[in-house]
This record gives C-alpha cells, structure tokens and sequence, in this order.
C-alpha cells in the first residue's frame, strides 16, 4: 500500500514526529511504500538541519533525513509554515538576504499543492498530531 | 491521478492555532486539482466563521477574508456542525458563507463517504 504522512507537531514538544518515524520504517519492513512525508505547521521544524540532540536521544531530523535518503522518500516542507518558522533552502536564504539555510538533507520546500497531490497518488493519508 | 473526495474537519479556533489558517489554505490549494472538496467546521472551529472579526489591534490578518475567497475558488457550501453552534449560542446569521447547517449524524456519512479526511 502507498502512504503519505502529513507531520504536524514539531519533534520534542510533540510525540507525533516520533510516531511518525516508526510507523513510516514501520510500513516500509512490510513492503509497503510511503509516497511522500509532507511537514506542515509546526511540523516543518522536523526539517531542521541546525537540530543538536542529547546524545542519549534520538535526532529525529535526522532519522527523517536518514529514511529519506536510504530510501529515496520524497519529504516536502510546507513553504508558508517554513519561511516564518525560519526553516529555509539556499533559494530562500538567497531570496531573503539571510546568512543562512538549515533545511535537513532529503527535504524540499514547496506549497501545499504537494499535500493535494500526494493524497492523490496514495491509497491511504494519515496525519500525525493536531 | 486517480479522482478523490476529500473531506477538510476543521476544529481549531481562528488567532489562538495557526492551523486554523493552513486548513483553509490546503482547502483552496485543493481547488486547483478540481476534486471533490467538502470542508465541515465544528468544535471550537465554527469560530472561524463569524463575520465580525476584528483585527486591526491584533496585528494579524483577518481570517474571515481568508474564508471569503472559499466562494472564488467554487468551494461552497461549506458545512457547519449545528450542535457546535447551538453549544456556543452563535447563530447562523452571525456566520459568514451562509453555511450549510448539519447534524453529527451527516458528519458521521460524510467521513465513510470521504477517499481522504483531514482532521485540523
């Protein structure tokens, strides 16, 4: 079955990006396939390359980064939830005349065009956190 | 890509839930693939819909302008929970859209008739 995963709690403060994390590794050691992982409100600080964990947890940008690349995910960060939360790529920071980007490895920025369009292509959406 | 109904629930106050202003924004980002959108406000959601809001000493922007480019984007009716409102003693002239009135029970066939529901 093709998934996609809407994130909308930032990790730490919420439990949902954590269980997020384990239901897409989860779907994808049963052969399943998640279709897209789309980060939206405070979900987008999930994308955040700059994020230092305590070394006795986990970094769960990271672990997002890590299963988008080992797995060839696509991961979108909602660009209108990420600008002001100040999670940007080097077309932004360029744009915006910041000094720099701090988007994780493996996700992009874009609209919520993305979200429509990834509900169309899977079989099944679910949301983590509210 | 395959044809889908999507059904938006929107539960979150407008100004205290920045949510409140992303459900309204993937709603109209979802005109643009032509499905079949149908968007329910319950909870403390049906705030969003009153029509005066004021938000000059707020220094945000007024969301019920937000709401009213639902219309331009052909999404309308929009559905509101008569039970939320009768809870809150709002009537339904006060709201803007002039929404559809409907029960828990319609909300209940809507959600088993939806391909996709997001719940804000």
């Amino acid at each position: 079955m093709k998934f996609s995963l809407v994130i909308l709690g930032a990790p730490y403060s919420r439990q949902a990006s954590a269980t997020a994390l384990r239901f897409a590794k989860a779907a994808i050691n049963k052969d399943h396939s998640i279709e897209r992982v789309f980060f939206f409100d405070d979900g987008v600080y999930n994308s955040n390359a700059l994020t230092v964990a305590p070394q006795d947890e986990t970094n769960i940008p990271e672990e997002w980064s890590l299963l988008s690349t080992s797995h060839n995910i696509d991961m979108i960060a909602c660009v209108s939830s990420a600008l002001k939360r100040g999670i940007i790529d080097q077309t932004e920071a360029k744009r915006y005349e910041k000094e720099a980007a701090n988007i994780s490895e493996g996700t992009e920025i874009s609209g919520l065009g993305q979200l429509v369009e990834a509900t169309l292509l899977s079989d099944r959406v679910i949301t983590f956190g509210s | 890509m395959a044809d889908k109904s999507i059904l938006i629930i929107i539960r979150k106050a407008p100004y205290s839930n920045s949510i409140a202003k992303g459900a309204i924004e993937l709603a109209l980002a979802s005109s643009v693939f032509e499905q079949k959108l149908s968007l329910v406000f319950t909870g403390d959601g049906v705030w969003q819909l009153l029509a005066q809001q004021q938000t000059e000493t707020l220094g945000d922007k007024n969301h019920g302008k937000l709401l009213s480019a639902l219309p331009l984007y052909d999404l309308e009716p929009v559905f509101v929970d008569e039970q939320a409102l009768n809870q809150r003693s709002i009537e339904l002239e006060d709201l803007l859209l002039q929404p559809e009135l409907i029960n828990s029970k319609t909300i209940k066939k809507m959600m088993a008739d939806a391909d996709t529901i997001f719940c804000f």
